[in-house]
């Protein structure tokens, strides 16, 4: 069993990162591993709850669901959620900003945290550049 | 990446970006690692149709030991009947690469 971390830097929609992000994370999830998934850039949109889909999977809801499991857990930049409008306000002692626009249990946080969870050197992919 | 074992997924359409980029990398991962692994995923299933112009340069892997590997859904929504000869194809995909992407020895790449 390790831990999985998957940075996304695609939005929902405009391309299939997202959906292979979560399928990735549904499975390492269900064979035990940990997963942590950092959102950055356009990624930090994928977490905004009130996704309304018609017959694309709903990435929102799929985030949700999947943080129902207590080894997922979902970090955004706070650069690219606030450049975004969705993160406002200050951090609390925890290093967390309000994540009032985010599906339950995502967090927003500093880009920090994806060094720390790099320093972490457990296993790594990166959905970039999604087309 | 010498002597490791590599699970590539291809994410996108050969035919969009970089494609002599793409298996210029694929075939200096093949010289150097103990084996490869590639996912076709999503559009990336476009590499599996048999008589396309990449057969020659997929032959040339899989001869060498690299082992494709496609979901069936994915081919079947593109209505690719006719894929290349060794191509694996698979009810879950995305299950064999976390299976992969998750040993000790193997490192991933999503391109």
């Amino acid at each position: 069993v390790g831990t999985l971390t998957i940075l996304l830097t695609s939005g929902p929609y405009s391309s299939r990162h997202p959906e292979f992000a979560c399928r990735i994370a549904d499975e390492a999830l269900k064979k035990g591993h940990k997963v942590n998934m950092f959102l950055y850039m356009d990624g930090v949109l994928n977490a905004k709850k009130g996704q309304i889909t018609k017959d694309s999977p709903n990435i929102g809801e799929a985030l949700a669901e999947l943080l129902k499991w207590e080894k997922f857990k979902v970090i955004a930049c706070v650069r690219s959620a606030q450049s975004r409008g969705i993160a406002r306000g200050e951090a609390d002692s925890s290093g967390s900003y309000p994540a009032d626009e985010y599906v339950a249990g995502a967090v927003i946080k500093s880009l920090h945290e994806l060094g720390n969870l790099l320093k972490a050197r457990d296993k790594v992919i990166a959905l970039t550049g999604g087309r | 990446v010498s002597n490791s074992h590599i699970a590539v997924a291809l994410t996108h359409s050969p035919y969009s970006g970089e494609r002599e980029g793409l298996f210029g990398l694929l075939d200096l991962f093949v010289d150097q690692s103990a084996s490869l692994r590639v996912y076709l995923m999503g559009d990336g299933v476009l590499a599996a149709k048999e008589g396309s112009q990449l057969q020659d340069v997929i032959s040339e892997l899989t001869q060498k030991g690299v082992v494709f590997l496609a979901e069936k859904k994915e081919l079947n929504a593109r209505g690719l009947r006719n894929t290349f000869r060794n191509l694996r194809v698979t009810d879950d995909l995305v299950s064999e690469f976390v299976d992969d992407l998750m040993k000790e020895d193997w490192k991933a790449l999503v391109i």
